[in-house]
């Protein structure tokens, strides 16, 4: 489809005419940092960003969601669908390849239906990264750098004006019904070739190996010395699992009201580096030491995902570097296996 | 049960500042609907009434001398439930800080010369002198987690008590976190439920709801000490809530991992 | 000698009891106001560091947390030598004024308010906030809004109701958010027109009481309280003046000099200790504290409304300091539309939404003195820390302990003017509770208690022998 131009004096416009029909959410300062958050000012959509606390993951799969109602004593179930019109600004690439991934575990075997119809509901218009975020993520390495798929519309910072690329029928009718924008002139498009191919020396390899290598490497490592290190540092805090934007498992819980007759059925996060996240019924829990949890993260995010959906679980985000207080990075881990091999 | 086939609720206080029976009276004024589903047979804080037939005993405080536990006892013997209310039934709470210092000194200057007469002994948490059913942490208590024990009781479940740290809650709410801006936090090894409410109003947790139940200690005291705490910094973050627990923890040996 | 204990003194916050000693006669000899939990906490305080002291103190009450977390903070500011930013101060009273709504609230409306509405001699069964729902519904609510509302300012700034996270050394956790400001700037006119109607009940009161408000428990002391440059009524901030009974200044000093100026003194009935004006000794440098003291001796107030009022209280002793126990509340309810009024002052300041929130911290400086006016009255946090800032000694003067002098002494002459010792009646025991009531005692905190004691009423002989007992469980 079409490359256009979109003016930076034209962005806050466009923001606030898709606010009339949209909830828009976008990155924002949130102290020191960033997050996604919903946009009621344009002033407060900070492109600019490096990276966010949690991914924007949770427009799609939120923290804490309504799943249906019931009433115990007319014995009926409602469902409750939460899904607004969305559209979500600014999503750097590396999210976009999350997204990929999350779209296939909720719409395989069991498609979830809440999860579903946000992902239909919402626009997404992605942003090309020209430098990374910080230290601690290694997307090139995970060649999660660029993305020709996934979103509706794709920036690109040309200085003055962002390059729009518009991938989807919706993106075109987004642009040309919130936002005033011109089709690229040659020189546009030379400009943005010279933005890309600028881009990429900035950004450098941290992984020692091929990526491609992950599922066979970590398949070998089963009985690693690594996971009995990383067991002794680790807080099982969650963290890790919490900020990652491949994550996708919940826990299901009830509340009901005081005269103990109608309540809803909520589902929140959860984490598989929890203590009790393992435990089943009969009280095993089979996953109870904090290596055999940090284990198994490895192998989800490099491993299990990958042989599941043809995808690698880890993008390269860094986030889960960035959120872990005892300092255990996933990348340093994927590069000892790979040393000691 | 009542004839109208609510359980009889009584609330009783130990050593504590009340702030928690405040909360539970709060609680009540903004659930109404509570006060529909049980009967309060004896609260000192709201109501002059006093029965003696209650099922379900929360009780408020600290065991902190010989004579608390005959009168808990007896609560635990008339009551079919017994819920530890609060930081000082949990965890004996700041209570505890007194457990450092030598027995004979705190009581000679907190007594003088009547020391002999009171019978103050270490501050300890009620399940150190009777079995207790339900727990609620913290410091105070969380308001929505009271509902949420009292609805459990009625529907006749185990009352939900968080077995995760404050960091999940804490990066479910998206806050910065602590220790990205410079302040030191203990919330990786506190149990959750108060929704992240230090960190959200920009302090470290200080840990007044206890430890989730395998905190990796040393690897936290690590965090503390690569964050820049004195070794005295790091064990005051441990005993500032905690100093039962810590000892207790001592006493039992290494934890699992 | 007969003693008569009676205990406890429903619905004031803690515990405590009183002992009414008889002579041969049958007539009160004399009264004690005990306190029979003691102090400790400062001891355990001992080898903390000091930055944990706002959250360690407030944990002895959960009645009023916030005045001992505000005074902590202070404490500690001069501890690391720094002076929080104009917004962190700024908020830090805000916070203040939260917690003298809500405390002053609860106490008119729910403690005493009973009292004066009922009647002392009502049934103690329904002589309580439940029995004040029923005959008069509609201030209870507006009662109860009022309260919340202070309650909600402390939760927006510090997250919780009891024990907030906010104060730390040099400022504050975090700024104000303006929807919270705005959400609160909506709601305070309410809470003017309850406090306005509290004044007028009481006003309706006092006409129809005045004979018996003449004589229950009215005598002579000092008074204390911090007060502005301009000798206005100050609660966060300010100096602290004395008066004596006649309204003469006595002194006026910064609060951290405070060990020149006060001493306390150790009766052996109580724990309690009673502080002093050091320059008059004791007992005659007693002095009251809290309301009552605060509005003796201030010269007037900064903000309308109160002013108003404070006018008309000048002139209820020719100018003089207001003497009887029972003008507690008077106070406390002209108190309560100045904490509003300044509520709403500060909220309307076009910096308090200012994110400059906290000072970076300077050297130990070893010692720090914090003080303000909790609801109840001065509160002095006193600490000395070694080189590394670990706690070494701390001293507490708090509201309760200022007045212990001041409670006993009320309850020894409303005991001699009502209680017959041949028999014990309620109304009589109920008068008693009134006289410490009116001086809202918190004592939980102003014994540090750490346990509970057991409350009940002793009836002695001549000989020392028990004749009755009377329990009476709150």
């Amino acid at each position: 489809m079409k490359l256009m131009i979109l003016d930076k004096s034209a962005l806050a416009p466009m923001v606030n005419a898709l606010r009339a029909d949209y909830r828009v959410v976008g990155p924002q300062a949130r102290g020191p940092q960033f997050a996604f958050d919903v946009i009621t000012d344009p002033a407060q959509l900070r492109l600019d960003y490096n990276t966010t606390i949690l991914p924007p993951k949770k427009v799609l799969q939120p923290q804490y969601e309504r799943l249906l109602s019931f009433n115990r004593r007319e014995y009926q179930v409602t469902p409750i669908i939460e899904a607004t019109p969305t559209v979500l600004v600014g999503v750097h690439t590396c999210d976009l390849h999350a997204f990929l991934l999350l779209d296939q575990a909720f719409s395989r075997e069991y498609p979830d239906a809440h999860y579903l119809e946000r992902r239909r509901q919402t626009v997404i218009i992605s942003l090309e990264c020209l430098e990374p975020c910080d230290e601690y993520s290694f997307c090139r390495s995970m060649g999660t750098l660029t993305s020709d798929t996934g979103y509706d519309l794709h920036l690109t910072d040309l200085g003055t004006a962002y390059a729009v690329h518009v991938a989807t029928e919706t993106g075109r009718q987004i642009l040309s019904r919130y936002a005033t924008v011109r089709e690229a002139t040659e020189a546009d498009v030379r400009q943005l070739n010279e933005v890309l191919s600028a881009k990429w020396p900035r950004f450098t390899y941290r992984l020692d190996f091929d990526a491609a290598e992950l599922p066979a490497l970590l398949g070998a490592a089963y009985d690693h010395p690594l996971w009995e290190e990383l067991g002794e540092r680790c807080l099982a805090c969650g963290s890790c699992t919490n900020v990652c934007p491949t994550c996708y498992c919940f826990n299901v819980f009830d509340e009901v009201d005081m005269q103990l007759v109608a309540g809803e059925r909520w589902r929140c996060w959860d984490s598989c580096q929890l203590d009790e996240f393992a435990r089943v019924a009969g009280g095993e829990n089979f996953r109870k030491a904090r290596s055999a949890r940090q284990r198994h993260r490895f192998m989800r995010k490099g491993k299990y995902l990958y042989e599941k959906f043809g995808e690698l679980g880890c993008v390269g985000c860094g986030r889960c570097i960035r959120a872990c207080v005892a300092k255990i990075s996933i990348l340093e881990g994927f590069n000892a296996i790979h040393q000691s091999a | 049960m009542t004839s109208n086939g609510k359980p009889k609720v009584a609330f009783f206080d130990f050593a504590c500042c009340e702030g928690c029976q405040l909360t539970v009276v709060d609680s009540l004024q903004t659930h109404l609907d509570l006060l529909e589903a049980v009967e309060i047979v004896q609260f000192r804080e709201a109501i002059s009434d006093r029965g003696e037939d209650y099922q379900i005993a929360f009780i408020e405080g600290s065991c902190t001398r010989q004579a608390d536990e005959e009168r808990l006892r007896k609560i635990r013997a008339q009551a079919s439930v017994v819920v530890a209310l609060g930081a000082c039934a949990h965890t004996a709470c700041v209570n505890a800080l007194k457990n450092l210092h030598p027995l004979e000194d705190v009581r000679r200057w907190v007594y003088g010369d009547q020391a002999e007469w009171y019978d103050t002994y270490e501050a300890r948490p009620i399940s150190a002198v009777i079995e207790v059913d339900a727990i609620i942490p913290g410091c105070p208590i969380d308001r929505e987690e009271f509902i949420r024990v009292v609805k459990a009781l009625l529907l006749g479940k185990k009352p939900p008590l968080p077995d995760y740290p404050v960091c999940v809650e804490c990066k479910l709410k998206e806050n910065v976190c602590m220790f990205h801006i410079g302040k030191f936090c203990m919330g990786p090894v506190t149990r959750a439920g108060c929704g992240a409410i230090c960190p959200t109003y920009g302090d470290g947790c200080e840990g007044c709801r206890g430890f989730i139940p395998a905190p990796n200690e040393n690897a936290m005291k690590d965090v503390l000490a690569d964050a820049g705490l004195t070794v005295e910094a790091i064990m005051a973050r441990f005993t500032m809530f905690n100093t039962y627990l810590v000892s207790a923890r001592k006493a039992d040996g290494e934890e699992r991992r | 000698m007969p003693k008569i204990t009676i205990s406890p003194v429903t619905r004031i916050e803690g515990h405590a009891r009183i002992t009414i000693h008889l002579n041969d006669a049958g007539e009160v000899a004399q009264s004690y106001f005990h306190v029979e939990q003691f102090r400790g906490f400062e001891k355990f305080c001992e080898g903390r560091l000091f930055y944990e002291m706002p959250q360690i103190t407030p944990r002895t009450c959960g009645i009023c947390p916030v005045s001992h977390h505000l005074a902590s903070a202070k404490a500690c500011d001069r501890i690391v030598g720094v002076r929080p930013t104009l917004t962190a101060h700024k908020l830090r009273e805000l916070m203040h004024m939260g917690q003298l709504i809500q405390s002053h609230a609860m106490h008119f409306f729910e403690l005493s308010g009973p009292d004066l509405l009922l009647g002392f001699d009502a049934d103690p069964r329904i002589r309580n906030i439940a029995g004040l729902v029923q005959t008069h519904p509609d201030l209870a609510i507006k009662a109860v809004r009022a309260r919340a509302f202070g309650q909600e300012i402390i939760r927006r700034l510090g997250g919780r109701k009891v024990h907030p996270i906010f104060a730390i050394p040099g400022g504050v956790n975090k700024p104000l958010e303006p929807a919270d400001r705005d959400w609160l700037l909506g709601q305070i006119g309410e809470h003017i027109a309850t406090a306005q109607m509290g004044l007028a009940i009481w006003k309706d009161w006092l006409e129809k009481n005045s004979a018996m408000v003449a004589e229950f428990a009215v005598f002579p002391s000092a008074y204390m309280g911090l007060v502005r440059d301009d000798g206005a009524l100050e609660l966060y901030e300010g100096t602290v003046r004395l008066i004596d009974a006649d309204g003469n200044i006595l002194d006026e000093f910064n609060p951290c000099d405070y060990l020149d100026y006060v001493g306390e003194h150790v009766e052996p009935y109580t724990y309690l200790k009673y502080p002093f004006y050091k320059k008059l000794g004791y007992p005659a440098g007693v002095y009251r504290v809290g309301p009552l003291g605060r509005l003796n001796v201030a010269s007037h107030i900064s903000t309308p409304l109160a002013q108003d009022e404070m006018k008309v209280w000048k002139s209820l002793n020719g100018g003089k300091p207001v003497e009887g126990s029972l003008f507690y509340h008077y106070a406390r309810l002209i108190e309560f539309i100045y904490a509003l009024e300044r509520a709403q002052e500060l909220l309307e300041d076009r910096d308090i939404l200012r994110t400059d929130i906290a000072s970076d911290g300077g050297t130990i400086t070893g010692e720090g003195i914090g003080c303000l006016e909790a609801p109840r009255g001065t509160l002095f946090h006193h600490y000395w820390t070694d080189e590394h800032g670990i706690i070494r000694k701390v001293n507490l003067i708090v509201a309760t302990g200022h007045n212990g002098w001041a409670m006993n002494h009320a309850v020894n002459l409303v005991a001699k003017r009502y209680v017959d010792g041949t028999k014990l009646t309620e109304g009589m025991l109920n008068r008693v509770e009134a006289a410490i009531r009116a001086y809202d005692p918190c004592l939980s905190c102003s014994t540090h208690a750490m346990g509970q004691m057991p409350l009940r009423i002793e009836l002695y002989s001549a000989r020392g022998e028990l004749l009755e007992t009377l329990e009476r469980e709150a």
